[in-house]
Protein backbone atom coordinates (compact mmCIF):
# COMPACT_ATOMS: atom_id res chain seq x y z
CA UNK A 1 0.00 0.00 0.00
CA UNK A 2 1.46 3.33 -1.03
CA UNK A 3 1.31 6.47 1.05
CA UNK A 4 0.76 9.95 -0.33
CA UNK A 5 3.26 11.48 2.06
CA UNK A 6 6.27 9.67 0.69
CA UNK A 7 5.31 8.97 -2.90
CA UNK A 8 6.72 5.71 -4.10
CA UNK A 9 7.48 4.28 -0.66
CA UNK A 10 5.22 1.71 0.85
CA UNK A 11 3.73 1.84 4.28
CA UNK A 12 6.09 -0.67 5.81
CA UNK A 13 9.16 1.49 5.08
CA UNK A 14 7.49 4.62 6.34
CA UNK A 15 6.32 2.80 9.48
CA UNK A 16 9.93 2.00 10.32
CA UNK A 17 11.05 5.62 10.07
CA UNK A 18 7.98 7.51 11.15
CA UNK A 19 5.80 5.23 13.26
CA UNK A 20 3.16 7.79 14.25
CA UNK A 21 2.45 8.76 10.63
CA UNK A 22 1.02 5.37 9.95
CA UNK A 23 -1.64 5.73 12.61
CA UNK A 24 -4.99 6.73 11.24
CA UNK A 25 -6.17 8.17 14.55
CA UNK A 26 -6.51 11.94 14.13
CA UNK A 27 -4.02 13.85 16.25
CA UNK A 28 -4.52 17.29 17.76
CA UNK A 29 -2.49 19.62 15.63
CA UNK A 30 -1.16 23.16 15.41
CA UNK A 31 -2.95 25.45 12.97
CA UNK A 32 -1.49 25.82 9.49
CA UNK A 33 -0.55 29.40 10.34
CA UNK A 34 1.35 28.27 13.43
CA UNK A 35 3.15 25.57 11.47
CA UNK A 36 4.03 27.98 8.66
CA UNK A 37 5.44 30.58 11.04
CA UNK A 38 7.34 27.92 12.98
CA UNK A 39 9.14 26.49 9.95
CA UNK A 40 9.64 29.87 8.29
CA UNK A 41 11.30 31.14 11.46
CA UNK A 42 13.34 27.96 11.78
CA UNK A 43 14.75 28.50 8.27
CA UNK A 44 15.39 32.19 8.85
CA UNK A 45 17.07 31.57 12.19
CA UNK A 46 19.31 28.90 10.73
CA UNK A 47 20.28 31.25 7.92
CA UNK A 48 20.88 34.14 10.30
CA UNK A 49 23.09 32.06 12.57
CA UNK A 50 25.14 30.79 9.64
CA UNK A 51 25.42 34.28 8.14
CA UNK A 52 26.26 35.79 11.51
CA UNK A 53 29.13 33.43 12.20
CA UNK A 54 30.47 33.72 8.66
CA UNK A 55 30.35 37.51 8.28
CA UNK A 56 31.92 37.99 11.68
CA UNK A 57 34.97 36.07 10.53
CA UNK A 58 35.56 38.37 7.55
CA UNK A 59 37.97 41.31 7.53
CA UNK A 60 36.37 44.70 6.98
CA UNK A 61 35.38 44.94 3.32
CA UNK A 62 32.47 45.96 1.09
CA UNK A 63 31.34 42.32 1.13
CA UNK A 64 31.26 42.27 4.92
CA UNK A 65 29.20 45.46 5.03
CA UNK A 66 26.83 44.00 2.46
CA UNK A 67 26.40 40.75 4.43
CA UNK A 68 25.90 42.69 7.65
CA UNK A 69 23.11 44.68 6.01
CA UNK A 70 21.40 41.51 4.83
CA UNK A 71 21.84 39.99 8.30
CA UNK A 72 20.21 43.04 9.89
CA UNK A 73 17.35 43.12 7.37
CA UNK A 74 16.63 39.43 7.97
CA UNK A 75 16.92 40.04 11.72
CA UNK A 76 14.30 42.79 11.66
CA UNK A 77 12.04 40.49 9.63
CA UNK A 78 12.43 37.72 12.23
CA UNK A 79 11.72 40.20 15.03
CA UNK A 80 8.39 41.09 13.41
CA UNK A 81 7.51 37.48 12.57
CA UNK A 82 8.15 36.38 16.18
CA UNK A 83 5.67 38.98 17.42
CA UNK A 84 3.18 37.59 14.90
CA UNK A 85 3.91 34.04 16.06
CA UNK A 86 3.54 35.04 19.70
CA UNK A 87 0.30 36.88 19.04
CA UNK A 88 -1.04 33.91 17.11
CA UNK A 89 -0.08 31.47 19.85
CA UNK A 90 -1.74 33.58 22.54
CA UNK A 91 -4.97 33.75 20.54
CA UNK A 92 -4.81 30.21 19.17
CA UNK A 93 -3.57 27.99 22.01
CA UNK A 94 -1.30 25.12 21.16
CA UNK A 95 -2.74 21.60 21.43
CA UNK A 96 -2.60 20.08 24.95
CA UNK A 97 0.55 18.21 25.92
CA UNK A 98 0.37 14.38 25.84
CA UNK A 99 -1.18 12.75 28.92
CA UNK A 100 1.93 10.77 29.83
CA UNK A 101 3.92 13.91 30.70
CA UNK A 102 4.33 14.66 34.42
CA UNK A 103 4.36 18.09 36.07
CA UNK A 104 8.12 18.55 35.75
CA UNK A 105 8.09 17.62 32.07
CA UNK A 106 5.25 20.05 31.41
CA UNK A 107 7.14 22.81 33.20
CA UNK A 108 10.24 22.04 31.15
CA UNK A 109 8.23 22.13 27.92
CA UNK A 110 6.50 25.44 28.66
CA UNK A 111 9.66 26.95 30.12
CA UNK A 112 11.69 25.89 27.13
CA UNK A 113 9.25 27.44 24.68
CA UNK A 114 9.03 30.62 26.73
CA UNK A 115 12.81 30.91 26.73
CA UNK A 116 12.89 30.40 22.97
CA UNK A 117 10.44 33.27 22.52
CA UNK A 118 12.42 35.51 24.86
CA UNK A 119 15.66 34.77 22.99
CA UNK A 120 14.06 35.23 19.57
CA UNK A 121 13.01 38.72 20.62
CA UNK A 122 16.04 39.69 22.71
CA UNK A 123 18.57 38.73 20.03
CA UNK A 124 17.37 41.04 17.24
CA UNK A 125 16.77 43.74 19.84
CA UNK A 126 20.35 43.47 21.06
CA UNK A 127 21.55 43.59 17.45
CA UNK A 128 19.50 46.71 16.73
CA UNK A 129 20.86 48.48 19.81
CA UNK A 130 24.40 47.33 19.03
CA UNK A 131 24.19 48.70 15.49
CA UNK A 132 23.05 52.10 16.77
CA UNK A 133 25.75 52.18 19.43
CA UNK A 134 28.36 51.43 16.76
CA UNK A 135 27.15 54.34 14.64
CA UNK A 136 25.18 52.42 12.01
CA UNK A 137 21.50 53.20 11.89
CA UNK A 138 19.39 50.25 10.70
CA UNK A 139 17.52 50.96 7.49
CA UNK A 140 15.25 47.99 6.76
CA UNK A 141 15.95 46.78 3.23
CA UNK A 142 17.58 50.16 2.66
CA UNK A 143 14.14 51.74 2.67
CA UNK A 144 12.64 51.99 6.17
CA UNK A 145 14.87 53.64 8.77
CA UNK A 146 14.56 52.32 12.31
CA UNK A 147 15.18 54.87 15.07
CA UNK A 148 18.45 54.78 16.98
CA UNK A 149 17.32 53.93 20.50
CA UNK A 150 20.81 54.55 21.85
CA UNK A 151 23.40 57.13 20.86
CA UNK A 152 26.76 56.28 19.37
CA UNK A 153 28.95 54.92 22.16
CA UNK A 154 31.94 52.73 21.52
CA UNK A 155 31.97 51.00 24.92
CA UNK A 156 28.23 50.32 24.77
CA UNK A 157 28.59 49.00 21.23
CA UNK A 158 31.26 46.51 22.28
CA UNK A 159 29.20 45.43 25.29
CA UNK A 160 26.08 44.89 23.17
CA UNK A 161 28.13 42.91 20.68
CA UNK A 162 29.10 40.53 23.47
CA UNK A 163 25.48 40.35 24.66
CA UNK A 164 24.40 39.50 21.11
CA UNK A 165 26.96 36.68 20.92
CA UNK A 166 26.06 35.21 24.33
CA UNK A 167 22.33 35.28 23.57
CA UNK A 168 22.96 33.53 20.27
CA UNK A 169 24.89 30.72 21.97
CA UNK A 170 21.96 30.37 24.36
CA UNK A 171 19.61 30.17 21.38
CA UNK A 172 21.73 27.47 19.77
CA UNK A 173 21.62 25.50 23.04
CA UNK A 174 17.84 25.92 23.28
CA UNK A 175 17.34 24.88 19.66
CA UNK A 176 19.40 21.73 20.25
CA UNK A 177 17.34 20.92 23.37
CA UNK A 178 14.14 21.70 21.45
CA UNK A 179 15.07 19.29 18.63
CA UNK A 180 16.28 16.59 21.04
CA UNK A 181 13.05 16.85 23.03
CA UNK A 182 10.96 16.55 19.87
CA UNK A 183 12.92 13.49 18.77
CA UNK A 184 12.62 11.98 22.24
CA UNK A 185 8.83 12.31 22.05
CA UNK A 186 8.82 10.87 18.57
CA UNK A 187 11.14 7.87 18.96
CA UNK A 188 10.97 7.09 22.68
CA UNK A 189 7.53 8.22 23.86
CA UNK A 190 5.94 7.57 20.47
CA UNK A 191 3.18 10.01 21.37
CA UNK A 192 2.72 11.65 17.97
CA UNK A 193 3.89 15.00 19.29
CA UNK A 194 6.24 15.80 16.40
CA UNK A 195 3.43 15.21 13.92
CA UNK A 196 1.51 18.14 15.35
CA UNK A 197 3.93 20.70 13.88
CA UNK A 198 4.49 18.89 10.60
CA UNK A 199 2.43 19.67 7.56
CA UNK A 200 -0.05 16.86 7.07
CA UNK A 201 -0.58 15.20 3.75
CA UNK A 202 -3.56 12.89 3.39
CA UNK A 203 -2.46 9.39 2.38
CA UNK A 204 -3.82 7.99 -0.89
CA UNK A 205 -6.80 5.72 -0.32
CA UNK B 1 15.74 120.97 0.13
CA UNK B 2 18.34 121.77 2.76
CA UNK B 3 17.27 118.79 4.86
CA UNK B 4 17.61 116.56 1.82
CA UNK B 5 21.12 117.88 1.12
CA UNK B 6 22.01 117.36 4.76
CA UNK B 7 20.80 113.76 4.69
CA UNK B 8 22.52 113.09 1.37
CA UNK B 9 25.80 114.54 2.65
CA UNK B 10 25.55 112.50 5.82
CA UNK B 11 24.96 109.36 3.80
CA UNK B 12 27.84 109.99 1.43
CA UNK B 13 30.09 110.88 4.34
CA UNK B 14 29.34 107.64 6.09
CA UNK B 15 30.07 105.47 3.04
CA UNK B 16 33.83 105.35 3.61
CA UNK B 17 33.10 103.96 7.06
CA UNK B 18 31.52 100.88 5.45
CA UNK B 19 34.15 100.56 2.76
CA UNK B 20 36.94 100.67 5.29
CA UNK B 21 35.50 98.00 7.64
CA UNK B 22 38.44 95.76 8.57
CA UNK B 23 38.56 92.34 6.94
CA UNK B 24 38.20 89.16 8.98
CA UNK B 25 41.68 87.77 9.32
CA UNK B 26 41.45 85.17 12.06
CA UNK B 27 40.02 81.70 11.70
CA UNK B 28 38.68 80.39 15.03
CA UNK B 29 39.13 76.69 14.35
CA UNK B 30 37.76 75.74 17.78
CA UNK B 31 34.46 77.45 16.94
CA UNK B 32 34.40 76.10 13.41
CA UNK B 33 33.07 72.86 12.00
CA UNK B 34 34.05 70.74 9.05
CA UNK B 35 31.59 67.88 8.69
CA UNK B 36 30.43 65.56 5.94
CA UNK B 37 27.54 63.25 5.09
CA UNK B 38 27.68 60.09 3.05
CA UNK B 39 25.56 57.04 2.41
CA UNK B 40 26.41 53.42 3.20
CA UNK B 41 23.92 50.94 1.70
CA UNK B 42 21.07 53.37 2.16
CA UNK B 43 22.13 54.28 5.68
CA UNK B 44 22.92 57.99 6.16
CA UNK B 45 26.22 58.50 7.94
CA UNK B 46 27.66 61.63 9.51
CA UNK B 47 31.32 62.38 9.89
CA UNK B 48 33.62 65.24 10.64
CA UNK B 49 37.20 66.46 10.63
CA UNK B 50 38.32 67.51 14.08
CA UNK B 51 41.70 69.01 13.18
CA UNK B 52 42.06 71.86 10.75
CA UNK B 53 43.54 75.33 10.66
CA UNK B 54 44.17 78.06 8.18
CA UNK B 55 44.86 81.58 7.16
CA UNK B 56 41.97 83.63 6.01
CA UNK B 57 41.38 87.20 5.00
CA UNK B 58 37.84 88.04 4.04
CA UNK B 59 36.11 91.37 3.62
CA UNK B 60 32.46 91.13 2.55
CA UNK B 61 32.76 94.56 0.94
CA UNK B 62 35.80 93.55 -1.07
CA UNK B 63 35.41 89.82 -1.78
CA UNK B 64 37.85 89.87 -4.68
CA UNK B 65 40.65 90.54 -2.18
CA UNK B 66 39.88 87.34 -0.28
CA UNK B 67 42.58 84.89 0.59
CA UNK B 68 41.88 81.55 2.21
CA UNK B 69 44.23 78.65 2.76
CA UNK B 70 42.84 75.89 4.95
CA UNK B 71 44.79 72.78 5.92
CA UNK B 72 43.06 69.71 7.33
CA UNK B 73 44.93 67.10 9.33
CA UNK B 74 43.25 64.08 7.82
CA UNK B 75 44.07 61.74 10.72
CA UNK B 76 41.60 63.71 12.81
CA UNK B 77 38.72 62.23 10.81
CA UNK B 78 35.63 60.75 12.44
CA UNK B 79 33.59 58.70 9.95
CA UNK B 80 30.69 58.03 12.30
CA UNK B 81 31.79 54.54 13.29
CA UNK B 82 34.89 52.92 14.75
CA UNK B 83 35.09 50.37 11.94
CA UNK B 84 34.98 53.21 9.44
CA UNK B 85 37.65 55.20 11.26
CA UNK B 86 40.04 52.26 11.15
CA UNK B 87 39.39 51.64 7.46
CA UNK B 88 39.39 55.21 6.13
CA UNK B 89 43.05 55.93 6.98
CA UNK B 90 44.31 52.95 4.97
CA UNK B 91 45.99 53.31 1.53
CA UNK B 92 42.82 52.32 -0.34
CA UNK B 93 41.06 55.29 1.25
CA UNK B 94 42.75 58.46 2.47
CA UNK B 95 46.23 56.96 2.82
CA UNK B 96 46.98 59.14 5.78
CA UNK B 97 50.56 57.91 6.05
CA UNK B 98 51.45 59.26 2.63
CA UNK B 99 49.04 62.20 2.53
CA UNK B 100 48.60 63.47 6.07
CA UNK B 101 46.97 66.73 4.97
CA UNK B 102 44.21 67.95 2.74
CA UNK B 103 44.23 71.56 1.60
CA UNK B 104 41.86 74.13 0.19
CA UNK B 105 43.11 77.32 -1.40
CA UNK B 106 40.58 79.89 -2.58
CA UNK B 107 41.24 81.34 -6.03
CA UNK B 108 38.30 83.69 -6.46
CA UNK B 109 35.31 84.98 -4.53
CA UNK B 110 32.41 86.79 -6.18
CA UNK B 111 29.24 88.17 -4.62
CA UNK B 112 26.09 86.17 -5.33
CA UNK B 113 23.24 87.98 -3.63
CA UNK B 114 22.56 89.38 -0.20
CA UNK B 115 25.17 87.95 2.17
CA UNK B 116 26.01 85.22 -0.36
CA UNK B 117 29.21 84.54 -2.23
CA UNK B 118 30.53 82.01 -4.66
CA UNK B 119 33.97 80.75 -3.69
CA UNK B 120 36.15 79.04 -6.27
CA UNK B 121 39.23 77.19 -5.14
CA UNK B 122 41.50 74.19 -5.39
CA UNK B 123 40.97 71.25 -3.08
CA UNK B 124 43.82 68.79 -2.73
CA UNK B 125 43.05 65.42 -1.17
CA UNK B 126 45.30 62.35 -1.35
CA UNK B 127 47.58 64.18 -3.74
CA UNK B 128 44.85 64.97 -6.27
CA UNK B 129 43.71 68.54 -6.87
CA UNK B 130 40.21 69.40 -8.04
CA UNK B 131 38.61 72.75 -8.65
CA UNK B 132 35.63 73.46 -6.46
CA UNK B 133 32.84 75.97 -6.57
CA UNK B 134 31.21 76.48 -3.19
CA UNK B 135 28.18 78.69 -2.44
CA UNK B 136 28.91 80.46 0.85
CA UNK B 137 26.73 82.54 3.14
CA UNK B 138 28.22 85.24 5.33
CA UNK B 139 26.58 86.12 8.62
CA UNK B 140 27.89 88.90 10.77
CA UNK B 141 27.75 88.36 14.53
CA UNK B 142 28.46 90.77 17.34
CA UNK B 143 31.93 91.91 18.48
CA UNK B 144 33.71 91.59 15.17
CA UNK B 145 32.81 87.90 14.75
CA UNK B 146 31.22 86.34 11.71
CA UNK B 147 30.34 82.95 10.30
CA UNK B 148 30.97 81.67 6.80
CA UNK B 149 28.88 78.62 5.88
CA UNK B 150 29.17 76.55 2.78
CA UNK B 151 28.04 73.18 1.44
CA UNK B 152 29.49 71.34 -1.48
CA UNK B 153 28.99 67.88 -2.97
CA UNK B 154 32.18 66.02 -3.73
CA UNK B 155 32.76 62.74 -5.52
CA UNK B 156 35.26 60.72 -3.55
CA UNK B 157 36.15 58.87 -6.73
CA UNK B 158 37.64 62.04 -8.20
CA UNK B 159 40.24 61.91 -5.43
CA UNK B 160 40.64 58.11 -5.59
CA UNK B 161 39.37 57.86 -2.02
CA UNK B 162 38.07 54.30 -1.61
CA UNK B 163 39.88 52.37 -4.34
CA UNK B 164 39.60 48.78 -5.47
CA UNK B 165 36.55 46.93 -4.22
CA UNK B 166 35.22 50.17 -2.71
CA UNK B 167 35.08 51.93 -6.07
CA UNK B 168 31.89 50.27 -7.31
CA UNK B 169 30.01 52.74 -5.07
CA UNK B 170 27.24 50.25 -4.29
CA UNK B 171 28.29 49.83 -0.66
CA UNK B 172 29.66 53.30 0.11
CA UNK B 173 28.26 55.93 -2.24
CA UNK B 174 30.46 58.18 -4.36
CA UNK B 175 28.77 61.40 -3.26
CA UNK B 176 30.02 63.06 -0.11
CA UNK B 177 28.36 66.28 1.04
CA UNK B 178 30.82 68.49 2.87
CA UNK B 179 29.49 71.17 5.19
CA UNK B 180 31.84 73.97 6.22
CA UNK B 181 31.14 76.37 9.04
CA UNK B 182 34.01 78.77 9.65
CA UNK B 183 34.01 81.18 12.57
CA UNK B 184 36.09 84.19 11.72
CA UNK B 185 36.98 87.34 13.61
CA UNK B 186 38.76 90.61 13.03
Amino acid sequence: MKTGFFPGHDVATVALLFPPLVRTVSQPSYTTTAKSLHWLLACLLFGLLALGFYMQSLPFSPRKLELMSWHKWAGVTVFLLVWLRLGWRLTHPAPALPAHMNAFERLAAHGGHALLYVLMLAIPLSGWLMSSAKGFQTVWFGVLPLPDLVARDRALGDLLAQVHVVLNWMLIAMIVLHVLAALKHHFIDRDGLLERILFRFTPEK
Amino acid sequence: MRTATLVATALFASLPLFAQAAPYTTLDAAQSQLSFQYSQMGVPMQGKFTQFSGDISFDPAAPDATSADITVEVSGIDTGSTDGDLEVVTPAWLNVEQFPNARFVATSVVPDGEGRFRVEGDLTVKGTTQQLSVPVTFTEKADGHAVLEGKVRLERGAFKVGEGAWSTYDIVANEVDVVVQLAVSR
